[in-house]
This record gives C-alpha cells, sequence and structure tokens, in this order.
C-alpha cells in the first residue's frame, strides 16, 4: 500500500436503500483506487453512474456498506475519526446556493475554522488569505444572492481552503455554471493545485475540463471503466461511448478525419493538436 | 416583407427595473426584431446580457416599460384576453424546468397547461400523447410520478408539459443546462424532430455555440440589453473577435479553422460543424494540398 | 420580478450608532423603552423626544427613510389617540368641547388631549429607536448580539447557538426562496395558471402547483444544506470560535452613560414637576 496516499478506496461497495422494504440500489461496486498527495484527478460519469456518491464517501458522509475508504490512512467509516476525516476533505457541492451557509460571504468562509476553533487573529487571517486565493477577497462584505454563479463556488472553494484541507472534492461543481463561471472555476482549483500542491478530485460530466486534469478516471454503473492520463483514457473510444461520455471537440473532429486522411495522429487532445496535426498534412504535401 | 409570415414581431422594446439603484444590466434597452415563422432561432450573450429577460416579455409575463409586442400580428397588451392568449401562443419553458413539476403522475402534470386552457377531455388527453411522444416519454412513465424520474426525463417531461400547450412559438431557455452528454442529446434530438414535425417557430437560449450552430437557422446576439447581432449562424460567427468581446466564443471547430487559417492553410473559417470541417479538408485534399 | 430583497431594513451606514457593538445596542433599546414609559409630564416626555430625534440625527439615516417606518402603525397610532380623547373621564376633568350627538355627549376634556398627545409621542419615540436599531444594525449582527447576550443561558441548557444558527440560515435563506418563488410562479403562469383573479378559495387552490415545487425544492435544499454543513466539520455541538469580534469600547461606554444620564433627566423632571398622567 502506498504511504502517500490521501485516499484510498479499497474494494468499495455502496447500496442506496429502495423505496421498498430491504431493496437495495448499488451505486458502487467493488471500487479500488488510490489518489496521491497533489494529484489533480478528473473524475467522468453520466448521471448516475455513482461518481457523486464517490465524493460523499471520500469524508464521511456516506459509510460505504462493503470494503474500506481510507483518508491518511484514517478510516472514514469510524465515527471517531469524521472530524479529523473532514479536516482533510472538503468538497464543494453542485448547486452553489445551498452550500453557502452566512448571509455575509466572510462569514461563510469563516463557518469551517469557527468549528475547528481556529482562534483570533488566525481566524481572520485564513478567511482573508483563502478569499484573496480564488479572488473573491473584495466581495468579503457581499450578500450570497448577489453574486454570479462562479463567484460562489469560489466562495465555497475558499471555505474550504480556510480550513486548511489537503483535498479538495469538486462534486460537478461547473454543472450549473455558465462557460466564464465553469473556466473561473477550474482556473481556481487548477491554481491551488499547482501552487499550493492541494489534492483535486474534480467530478464532471465535462470531457473538455477532464482534458486539464493529470489524471482521469471514469465511472460506469458503479464501477472503475478507465484510469490513466488523458491521452491514454481518451483513446479508449468504445468504453468511453459505452459510459455515456461524449468526447471532447478535438478529439471527435481528429477522428472523422481519419476517414480523409488516415495519417492523423490517435493522441489529438487538445484544439492545438488538432491544429498542428491539419497544418502537418498539408505541410508535407506542400515539401513533396 | 410578408407580415403574414412573422411570428414575433418586437418594437422599441425597453425595460427598466423599478429598482434604479442597482445597476442591473440585464434590462432591455430598444430591442425591435422580426422572427419568421418556423424559424429557430438562438439567442445567445454572456449572463445579465438580457436573454431571460427578453423572452419573459414574449409571452407577457413582463411588461415592457416601453416599446411593444406583436405575437402571430396581434399586440399582445391589447386587452387582458390578448395576455392570456399570449401565454398559450407563446410557450415559454424556463431554465431547470424541471423545478415546476407538481402533479401526482407525469400525465396530469403535461395536462396542467391544456387545462388552464379549458379544453375538454379528450383533446387534453391527446396533447397530452402528442408532448409526451414528441420528448419521448413512454406511456409506462406517464403513470409515474414525476418525482421517480431521473434528471433527463423530469427536464423532458417539463419540456412536454410546455409542448402540450401546441404554442404557436416555443421558447427554450438553456433546455440542456446541468445535464449529461446522453440526457443533453436526447433533448437536441427532440427539439430537431419536434420542428421537423410541427413547423413551429423555435427559440433557443444557450451557451453551446456547438448547439447552436447543429440547430439554428440564425442567431440573435444581446449585449447589455440590445441587439448586438442578428444573423444566420455564418454571419454571425464570422465575427470571432466581435464575439469575443462580448464574452462568447465561436464553436470549437470554428476556432480551429481560424487558427488553420492564421497559419496559412487557405481554409474557410465558415466553418461551423465537423461535417463543414471534413467537407471543408476535403476539398483541399483534392486540390492537391495534401500527400493522402 | 423581485430582483433585490434585503431582509430587515438596514441602512448601510458608518455612523456612531452603525459602529456600537450590537449587545450594548440591544440592552440600551430596551433600556430606552423602559425610560419612554418612566414619564410622567410633558417636561421628561420632551428630554425623551429629543434624545430619541438625537440619535435619529446621529444615525445618519435620512429622514425619509426613518419616516417610512412609522406608516405601518399610524392606524394603530390613530386610532390609540382618539381613544385617548374620547374616553379619558375623570371627575374633576376640564371640559373643552361637549357636542350632543344625538343622546350621546361627546366630551373632549383637556386630560383627553393631553394623554392623546402623550400616547401618540410615546408610541412614536418607541417606534423610532426600534427601527433605529434595526437600520444601523445588520440582521446578522442582532442575531451574533443575541447569542452573545444569551449566552448564560447554555449552562441552563437552552440551546442559544443551535437557535442563533437557525436564525443565520434562515436570514440566508429567505432570499433564495422568495426568488424561488417568484421563478415557480413566473414557471406555472407561463403554463396558463391564473394566479390574480377569482376569490381567495380560487386563488388559494391557484397557488398548489406553486406551492408544492417550492416544498420539494425547499426539502432539497435543506438535505444538500447539512450536508455542506456536516462537510465543515458543524455537529450542531461543538464548541465554535467566530470571526465577528465583538468588544466593548469607549464609544459604547459613552453611550450607556449618556442613555444613564437621560433617565436620570427623566427621574428628575417626574419628580420636578406636576404629573400629568
Amino acid at each position: 500500500m502506498d504511504n502517500k496516499a490521501i485516499i484510498a478506496f479499497q474494494n468499495v461497495y455502496y447500496a442506496y436503500q429502495g423505496d421498498e422494504e430491504g431493496e437495495t440500489i448499488p451505486a458502487v461496486e467493488n471500487l479500488s483506487f488510490s489518489i496521491v498527495r497533489g494529484e489533480f484527478v478528473a473524475l467522468l460519469g453520466h448521471n448516475g453512474s455513482g461518481k457523486s456518491t464517490v465524493a460523499k464517501l471520500c469524508n464521511g458522509l456516506l459509510t460505504p456498506t462493503g470494503g474500506t475508504v481510507l483518508v491518511d490512512g484514517l478510516n472514514a467509516a469510524d465515527e471517531n475519526n469524521l472530524f479529523d476525516v473532514r479536516k482533510r476533505v472538503g468538497i464543494v457541492f453542485q448547486n452553489p446556493d445551498n452550500q453557502i451557509i452566512a448571509a455575509l460571504i466572510e462569514d461563510d468562509v469563516a463557518f469551517g475554522p469557527e468549528n475547528l476553533c481556529i482562534p483570533h487573529p488566525e481566524l481572520r487571517e485564513r478567511v482573508d488569505g483563502a478569499l484573496k486565493a480564488v479572488d473573491m477577497y473584495e466581495y468579503r462584505l457581499a450578500e450570497p444572492h448577489k453574486l454570479s454563479g462562479g463567484q460562489k463556488q469560489r466562495v465555497a472553494i475558499a471555505g474550504i481552503l480556510a480550513m486548511e484541507n489537503d483535498v479538495i472534492v469538486l462534486d460537478e461543481s461547473t454543472a450549473m455554471l455558465d462557460p466564464r463561471g465553469r473556466r473561473e472555476v477550474l482556473e481556481a482549483v487548477r491554481k491551488l493545485n499547482r501552487e499550493r500542491g492541494i489534492t483535486v478530485l474534480f467530478i464532471t460530466h465535462f470531457m473538455e475540463e477532464a482534458a486539464q486534469a493529470d489524471r482521469v478516471m471514469v465511472m460506469d454503473d458503479g464501477e472503475l471503466a478507465l484510469d490513466g492520463t488523458p491521452r491514454f483514457v481518451f483513446a479508449q473510444r468504445d468504453i468511453l461511448r459505452r459510459a455515456g461520455l461524449e468526447l471532447p471537440l478535438p478529439l471527435q473532429l481528429a477522428d472523422a478525419l481519419r476517414g480523409i486522411f488516415p495519417q492523423m495522429p490517435q493522441d489529438i487532445l487538445t484544439n492545438e493538436d488538432c491544429t498542428a496535426a491539419i497544418a502537418a498534412l498539408f505541410a508535407q504535401g506542400e515539401t513533396q | 416583407m410578408n407580415t403574414q409570415n412573422i411570428a414575433i414581431s418586437c418594437r422599441d422594446l425597453r425595460h427598466r427595473y423599478n429598482n434604479t439603484a442597482k445597476n442591473r444590466t440585464d434590462a432591455l434597452d430598444g430591442i425591435t426584431l422580426d422572427v419568421q415563422k418556423g424559424e429557430l432561432l438562438a439567442i445567445i450573450g454572456h449572463t445579465g446580457s438580457g436573454k431571460s429577460t427578453f423572452v419573459q416579455h414574449l409571452n407577457a409575463l413582463l411588461k415592457p416599460t416601453d416599446g411593444t409586442v406583436f405575437v402571430d400580428g396581434k399586440n399582445i397588451w391589447e386587452n387582458k384576453a390578448a395576455v392570456r392568449q399570449a401565454r398559450f401562443l407563446v410557450g415559454l419553458c424556463f431554465q431547470y424546468p424541471e423545478y415546476q413539476l407538481f402533479e401526482e403522475t407525469v400525465a396530469k402534470d403535461i395536462a396542467f397547461g391544456p387545462k388552464n386552457m379549458k379544453l375538454d377531455g379528450e383533446e387534453i388527453q391527446r396533447r397530452v400523447r402528442f408532448a409526451a411522444d414528441c420528448v419521448g416519454l413512454g406511456a409506462d412513465l406517464l403513470a409515474k410520478s414525476p418525482f421517480d424520474l431521473s434528471g433527463g426525463e423530469k427536464r423532458r417531461a417539463a419540456i412536454a408539459g410546455v409542448i402540450a400547450m401546441r404554442p404557436q412559438v416555443l421558447v427554450l431557455d438553456e433546455p440542456t443546462a446541468g445535464l449529461d452528454p446522453r440526457g443533453k442529446e436526447l433533448i437536441l434530438r427532440m427539439i430537431d424532430r419536434y420542428r421537423l414535425e410541427t413547423g413551429s417557430t423555435i427559440l433557443l437560449i444557450s451557451h453551446h455555440m456547438e448547439d447552436v450552430a447543429r440547430l439554428a437557422d440564425s442567431v440573435l446576439v444581446l449585449h447589455k440589453g440590445k441587439i448586438a447581432m442578428r444573423g444566420t449562424v455564418a454571419q454571425v460567427f464570422s465575427q470571432p473577435e466581435a464575439l469575443a468581446a462580448m464574452g462568447l466564443a465561436v464553436p470549437n471547430v470554428t476556432q480551429i479553422f481560424c487558427d488553420l487559417n492564421k497559419r496559412g492553410l487557405p481554409v474557410s473559417t465558415s466553418i461551423f460543424t465537423i461535417e463543414d470541417a471534413a467537407a471543408e479538408l476535403l476539398r483541399l485534399k483534392k486540390q492537391g494540398g495534401a500527400t493522402a | 420580478m423581485i430582483s433585490d430583497i434585503t431582509i430587515g431594513q438596514y441602512y448601510a451606514g458608518h455612523s456612531v450608532l452603525h459602529r456600537l457593538d450590537p449587545r450594548i445596542k440591544l440592552i440600551l433599546t430596551l433600556f430606552f423603552m423602559v425610560v419612554i414609559f418612566m414619564s410622567r409630564n410633558f417636561l421628561s416626555l420632551g428630554l425623551i423626544a429629543l434624545g430619541s430625534i438625537a440619535l435619529a440625527v446621529l444615525s445618519r439615516v435620512p429622514a425619509k427613510t426613518l419616516l417610512r417606518s412609522f406608516r405601518p402603525i399610524l392606524v394603530l397610532v390613530l386610532f390609540t389617540s382618539i381613544l385617548n380623547l374620547l374616553y379619558t373621564q375623570k371627575e374633576d376633568a376640564h371640559i373643552l368641547l361637549a357636542v350632543p350627538i344625538f343622546r350621546w355627549m361627546l366630551t373632549i376634556t383637556r386630560e383627553g388631549v393631553f394623554a392623546a398627545i402623550f400616547t401618540t409621542a410615546r408610541i412614536m419615540s418607541l417606534i423610532l429607536v426600534s427601527s433605529l436599531l434595526t437600520y444601523t444594525t445588520t440582521p446578522s449582527m442582532l442575531t451574533t448580539g443575541l447569542e452573545r447576550l444569551l449566552k448564560p443561558l447554555n449552562k441552563l441548557h437552552v440551546p442559544v447557538s443551535i437557535f442563533a444558527m437557525m436564525m443565520t440560515l434562515a436570514l440566508r435563506f429567505v432570499p433564495t426562496l422568495i426568488e424561488e418563488v417568484d421563478r415557480i410562479m413566473n414557471a406555472q403562469k407561463a403554463r396558463g395558471s391564473d394566479l390574480e383573479t377569482g376569490n381567495f378559495l380560487k386563488r388559494a387552490k391557484a397557488f398548489v402547483p406553486v406551492l408544492v415545487p417550492l416544498f420539494i425544492s425547499a426539502f432539497r435544499r435543506a438535505a444538500e444544506l447539512a450536508n455542506a454543513m456536516e462537510s465543515r466539520c458543524y455537529t450542531g455541538n461543538n464548541q465554535r470560535t467566530s470571526l465577528k469580534q465583538l468588544k466593548i469600547r469607549p464609544r459604547d461606554m459613552l453611550a450607556c452613560a449618556l442613555c444613564a444620564m437621560l433617565c436620570a433627566g427623566v427621574v428628575i423632571l417626574n419628580g420636578r414637576f406636576a404629573k400629568i398622567i
């Protein structure tokens, strides 16, 4: 077992209670993976693939029905560990409106550290620092309902930063945002990952966003279907299609062009890759 | 111009919110616009540009501070009956419409609009079946509680509730927001099919330029409550710089072709879909530009 | 569209009153109200009126805004003063006016007039002082102030901090829910639902399509909010610190001293001059 793993799932099962007596609906089945400190991992999957269940298993909001979830070596199923687990793993949820607790931005960011009994003046420093890290310091005295979706999600991220968590889990935090808001949130967490070494688990169904991660995991029907670098994962077209995901546009375009240009490379990921590959096709033509 | 072919006509539409102190930008500032019958018009603009405010004027949910709206040639604020009529002529489906579901069964919920239109029972049933068919909800789902459906199914049930009124104009405010790729694809196909079958005028608010390029005939760009652009998909998407200045983008394929063009490859930049792209590169290949 | 919702009637500003400690403000407001009822003659009442007006000036809240808070109670004030005017009967009353109406005699006495003026002035000062509290203190500061003041009750197993958290959440979510009502109403109106006409029963029925989605959404929000709070280490019974630091400063002491002086003034004036009520 890699002792650097900050989050480790070992043969984890989880089933929801169904409507009928004794009925259970499996959400996660035999899931094993581990995330190392400082990694930026994207978790992809369609709705109902079990990816949100994974988020809630990460900090003990849900207790696995089988297997173990370890956070920094602590068993997340143990009631006595909950406080320490949540001190390490914070979650940004999907709906920006339903996770801001206070009527004033700075009070909301302070909510976590207040629960950790952080005294003054450290509390103040943490709140201000966290708000500055997500570029929301100037809104510290604003009211939440006057902010845009992207701004609210950044406040939620600041709320986790102020607790000095090791891991930020974003549970489809960009799903309800407009393109600008999505960009803001993604850029904020990428910066935190790069500059502060915060581990990020970014759950989404947008493949374009996942393309920016170090590592991509794909879930389908409660199981891990793929796990690897974006280039490796995005090359597995059939598995992705079965998992109900849509390839990023540059890949779709490259696939479509391969009918005309068989030499179109396989490992296209970004717009730049695609532009370069097409340009190369024609550049060769000119040199001959 | 033949006015009979015009579904919606706005003349110098203005809207100011009552509270003047707040700097709200999504009020409307002199919108003059005609939408042809059968047209699929996409409305784009970043958050706060006035898109949602604008569409709420079309079915008389909001009263303009100034200016007039004509639907099918009639001024919708002429009298009380006209206002009520406008609600049914222009079917407005809000963002995240699943939050409006309330009935015991999906069928009853879809029937809510037609019931408010005081139609007879048989006609209501016909419309419920028609609308459910349009959005691809099977008979087994119609008897279920709307709260037992999946997210995507709820969304389609809510859209069916608007379609069941058989509006002349269907307005969809970001119908795919928050859905996963599968759910999104079903909605896009539904829009396409609904249009083919009914020939209705459709207004589609969207942030996805790919979807706009795929579905729309024409595009309306709103910026700070004003019309910034109005034209065909090709006309609007051929101005990437102007769009970028308003915080908007062109479809990703178009971006790639703009980049190629900048690199000196003699390709057109009026490429909006993958099919366009393949055809354009095939053309270039046949001209003898490439090795293969 | 309800585009701008603020809870309560906080008027943003930086006046001395705005900067006072909310605990002090709460206590002094209560104290001031008691003093208002202590006054027994026009001189002490005049002192109180002067004090209230001075506070209003200090708050720098525009007079127009302040006057707005009197509007809802205008009817009450009129009603009580008319009652006072007509029904203050004493043996040795000075009758100012007596008009026979049918078999009944309408008499207005000097005491009646005094009583009416007195009541009106008292209610007005009461309203002015209490609305100054809400004009100069944000709801969340009020909550914090109350929480700190009631903290000793924790020892009696009154869950003060939980009540304060409930208050905080209510303040946070009222604007969100109002927006939600607005959105659902518009969605149902777009499906031809008629929420504006008809009698009470018909309208109540028409609101079912608004209320059902509203409740469902409120419960969903509550569940999600609980997850978000738990994720941030809230357990409901843990010790917590607070970002808001309340500190008694010289200006708070000064405010207390001024209030005490006002109280003393009222007592002295009450004793020196004739009682009216």
